[in-house]
């Protein structure tokens, strides 16, 4: 199966962009996550690789083959809708095995297969069930399983896990997963939460305001994200307003850190320097440390397997993640390894 | 439903309330149907409009041969026009309900401006549309498809077509809610499974709107049941339907009882009718 | 597939406004005669229409009776919705199953209805009961649309209304009627329309002594053709589009005939 290559791919609506000047490659038989807020176009560009809607300007490849040329119901696509999308006037089995009934497969093949299928979501048996008879999540089995039943060059699903409730919705996190390893099928998930692509994704692609900001495997996404909207997007983050002090050095709040920086900042620009809350270590009192931040505890938050702490430093709240109990009104110091910080160009 | 604090009511305030709907209703629509279900065991008399009495003569008129092939005429019209009717009515409503909402807002103004348009106005315009003089025989001999004007009306085409016209913008106002809320993600799905446009109408679009299609039908064939103008300006008296012998026997032969009679079996059939599409509404909940 | 169904699509839509086109067109001839494409282009038959006394009093008698006709409709199907959606109670179900009855029924039953009642009330052909009749048989729309209305209120509003101490009747002015306003403007302009192009009733109860607009044109169609008849049909479709274009502008027309209001 080759790679997914969509080249320079605009979408509008009327006068509304949906996504601009997109170009990705995407690896084969991967789970791939489309990560982002809603609205940034992350639907749309999976309905447009399923040929449900029509690019304004930009073709998508399958490897040689150019998909965007091919009428939505001859791509050989499986897509799994947010609605689920199960035919009502249908029953279980027959809702799987609708594509092959199209391609006109004997009863009897297509019956087999539908049974082959329904084990393979673990819901064997449930052939005769009607749609309205099934719990959310069995729906949600059954729309993956027919999506499958063809055997596709691509599985999409749009926001798959979205009408489930929260232990449910984690457990098929991992099963689809495991499912999407065992199969080895390219696999595209569109998703607005975070941990759920976390979760599942051999890459992620993050989209926000219409385009593409950073693609990546989960890790290095989370601890080095590319720009201020990766950062902020993804897990929280503190963002220190500093100044280039030379070519490893930055000052903020008052305080001179030595970090590696991309040789494109001059002296004396503004940055943010980002810092994840967990990376943050938070001292009752003054650590033999060059550079520190000194502050006052404004607020805790206790949320048993960890304490999040508010500190004040200079005007500025910056958010600690760890155990100490402290209390508020404390005066406290701040410092990090420079190697978990990231400077991001504002 | 979505009542707030909905139950039996605590004082008699409501009741007040329902008063002068009650006498209204009452007064101006069951009790007239009441008159016309006496009226039509009444005796007819020359002198004046009926006389009480307690007879089945009307009945037994009503079941003449000759009203008895009226009757005929008169169902199978509204067969055929309300088959056509929805045959049309279907793929376009199917269409409109998938274009944008601000684009629909032009057509099903249009729509109801036609439905709301008086019978009279167009059995007139049908009239002109197929006449001699200022019909559309004139643009197909302006464009060589025919020799010399003509005139197509009156006559069973004529009179079908106006009375396809004119149900049309029923049979899709009321088609318009169930094919609007049908999920669109289905026909996509039936489209990601390989399933042509054509394909899905069939076996996706259809099968989830049968009932509705139905409900549509009944209500098209009560509606053309009832039409009186259009059956009089482009058919042929061998056409026309209930209604006008019913109009007919009440003004003009002055047999209000006769009328009466004709009207209740009208009226059982219409009612029937209405109640089925009710029952078959609720089955689909 | 795209062409076809834009082909079908167009199709129909010039089949809907085929004899419109052609009625505006025979509207606008010079002469005396029904042509079309019009011989020579002129505004005399709408001129006619305004100043002949044997088509404007009847226009003026139809527009007297929608109006009339529709609020009393309106006036009827207001406290009747209300109760059905407030309140458990048989009656105003029962009331409110009769009122939608009209629509259901060929128009011709509630036309013989009437006559046979305003004949044993002695009123037979006096112009109120045009007005009584129409309101009757229209009561239907206003009860729709007000229904409708109603059932689209967020029950919480009201909820909250009573929390903050308003009773049933301040709830109703300050939270309920202002909500359904513009289904009851929706109700009442179907209703007008609807009124104004009624023919079988206003024939059958007052058919000889009323003439509304719709029976003076149909007694025209009988008795001598006139291009008055097209221009007056013209008028009257773009009266009625006026209206309902309205309603599409500032209300939401999709909803209010049935579609979800999620959507778009």
């Amino acid at each position: 199966m080759p790679n997914l290559i969509i080249q320079a791919i605009s979408k509008r609506f009327g006068q509304t962009v949906a996504l601009e000047d997109v170009s990705l490659t995407l690896p084969e038989a991967k789970l791939i996550c489309f990560l982002g807020p809603s609205g940034c176009g992350k639907t749309t560009l999976l309905r447009l690789i399923a040929g449900l809607e029509q690019a304004s300007s930009g073709k998508i490849f399958l490897g040689e083959t150019e998909l965007s040329a091919i009428a939505a119901h001859k791509r050989n696509i499986g897509m799994v809708f947010q609605s689920f999308a199960l035919f009502p006037h249908l029953n279980v089995a027959n809702n799987i095995a609708y594509g092959l009934k199209i391609r006109g497969v004997d009863k009897l093949t297509r019956l087999k297969r539908a049974e082959e299928l329904l084990e393979l979501v673990q819901l064997s048996g449930l052939g005769k069930r009607h749609i309205s008879q099934l719990s959310g999540g069995q729906r949600q089995r059954i729309a993956m399983a027919r999506a499958l039943a063809l055997e596709p060059d691509l599985f999409l699903l749009d926001e798959p896990l979205s009408a489930l409730d929260a232990k449910l919705r984690e457990a098929m996190q991992v099963e689809l997963k495991l499912l999407q390893q065992r199969l080895g099928i390219t696999t595209i998930v569109v998703t607005h939460d975070q941990q759920e692509a976390m979760t599942m994704a051999d890459v992620i692609v993050v989209m926000g305001e219409n385009r593409v900001q950073q693609i990546g495997a989960p890790l290095e996404i989370y601890h080095k994200p590319k720009n201020r909207f990766v950062a902020d997007f993804i897990g929280s983050n503190n963002f220190i307003p500093a100044l280039v002090k030379d070519t490893q050095s930055v000052s903020a709040l008052g305080s001179i850190f030595e970090i590696a920086l991309p040789k494109s900042l001059k002296v004396g620009a503004q940055v943010a320097l980002s810092i994840r809350p967990e990376k943050l270590q938070l001292y009752s009192s003054e650590p033999p440390k060059s550079s520190k931040l000194a502050g006052t505890i404004k607020f805790i938050r206790d949320l048993g397997s960890t304490v999040e702490t508010f500190v004040e430093v200079a005007g500025h709240e910056l958010s600690v993640k760890g155990i100490q109990h402290l209390a508020t009104g404390d005066k406290v110091w701040l410092s990090f390894d420079p190697a978990d910080a990231v400077i991001l160009e504002v | 439903m979505n009542h707030p604090s909905y139950g039996k009511p605590k004082n008699r305030w409501p009741y007040f309330l329902l008063t002068y709907p009650a006498i209204m209703i009452l007064l101006l629509f069951f009790v007239p149907l009441c008159i016309m279900f006496a009226l039509s065991f009444f005796k007819r008399i020359q002198s004046a409009f009926f006389e009480p009495a307690f007879v089945f003569e009307n009945y037994v008129r009503a079941f003449s041969t000759f009203f008895l092939q009226r009757i005929g005429v008169s169902l199978w019209v509204a067969a055929v026009a309300a088959f056509i009717c929805l045959l049309i009515a279907f793929p376009f409503t199917f269409f409109l309900s998938r274009l944008r909402r601000s684009r629909q807002v032009p057509y099903l103004v249009l729509l109801i401006s036609i439905l709301s348009l008086s019978e009279v106005i167009i059995a007139f315009s049908w009239s002109l549309l197929l006449s001699k003089t200022s019909g559309i025989s004139n643009l197909l001999v302006a464009l060589k498809l025919l020799d010399a004007p003509v005139s197509w009306a009156p006559g069973f085409v004529a009179m079908l077509s106006a009375l396809v016209y004119i149900s049309l913008p029923l049979a899709i106002i009321v088609l318009y809610p169930s094919l609007s809320r049908l999920d669109v993600s289905l026909t996509e799905a039936a489209t990601t499974l390989g399933a042509s446009p054509i394909v899905s109408f069939f076996n996706v679009v259809l099968p989830n709107v049968r009932q509705a299609l139905l409900t549509t039908f009944i209500l098209v064939f009560i509606f053309v049941l009832g039409s009186y103008l259009i059956p009089q300006v482009l058919g042929r008296p061998e056409h026309w339907t209930l209604p006008v012998h019913i109009t007919d026997q009440a003004l003009l032969k002055s047999n209000m009882p006769l009328a009466a009679a004709l009207a209740m079996l009208l009226l059982i059939a219409s009612a029937g009718l209405s109640l089925l599409t009710l029952r078959l509404g609720r089955s689909q909940l | 597939m795209m062409i076809l169904k834009r082909f079908f699509f167009s199709l129909v839509v010039l089949y809907l406004v085929a004899p419109l086109v052609i009625i505006t067109g025979v509207s606008l001839n010079a002469q005396k005669r029904l042509f079309f494409p019009p011989q020579g282009l002129s505004l005399r038959w709408y001129f006619e229409f305004f100043s002949q006394a044997e088509w404007y009093l009847p226009a003026l008698r139809s527009l007297s009776i929608a109006g009339l006709a529709a609020l009393i409709a309106m006036s009827i199907a207001l406290p009747l919705a209300y109760t059905v959606w407030r309140y458990d109670i048989k009656l105003a179900r029962m009331l409110y199953f009769l009122g939608l009855a009209p629509f259901a029924l060929p128009p011709v039953i509630t036309a013989l209805g009437a006559l046979a009642l305003w004949i044993v009330l002695q009123s037979f052909g006096k112009p109120y009961t045009v007005v009584l009749s129409h309101a009757a048989f229209l009561v239907t729309l206003p009860l729709a649309t007000i229904s409708l209305g109603l059932q689209s209120m967020n029950a919480e509003s009201i909820e909250a209304a009573t929390t903050l101490g308003a009773d049933n009747s301040t709830v109703f002015r300050t939270i309920v009627f202002p909500y359904i306003r513009p289904y009851m403007m929706a109700g009442f302009v179907f209703a007008f329309v609807l009124s104004l192009n009624e023919y079988i009733i206003a024939f059958m109860v007052a058919g000889f002594t009323v003439e509304t607009l719709p029976i003076k044109i149909f007694n025209s169609l009988r008795y001598g053709y006139t291009p008055v008849m097209a221009s007056v049909s013209v008028i009257f479709f773009l009266l009625a589009t006026l209206l309902f274009g309205l309603i599409g502008k500032f209300g939401d027309l999709p909803k209010l005939l049935g579609a979800d209001s999620s959507s778009d």
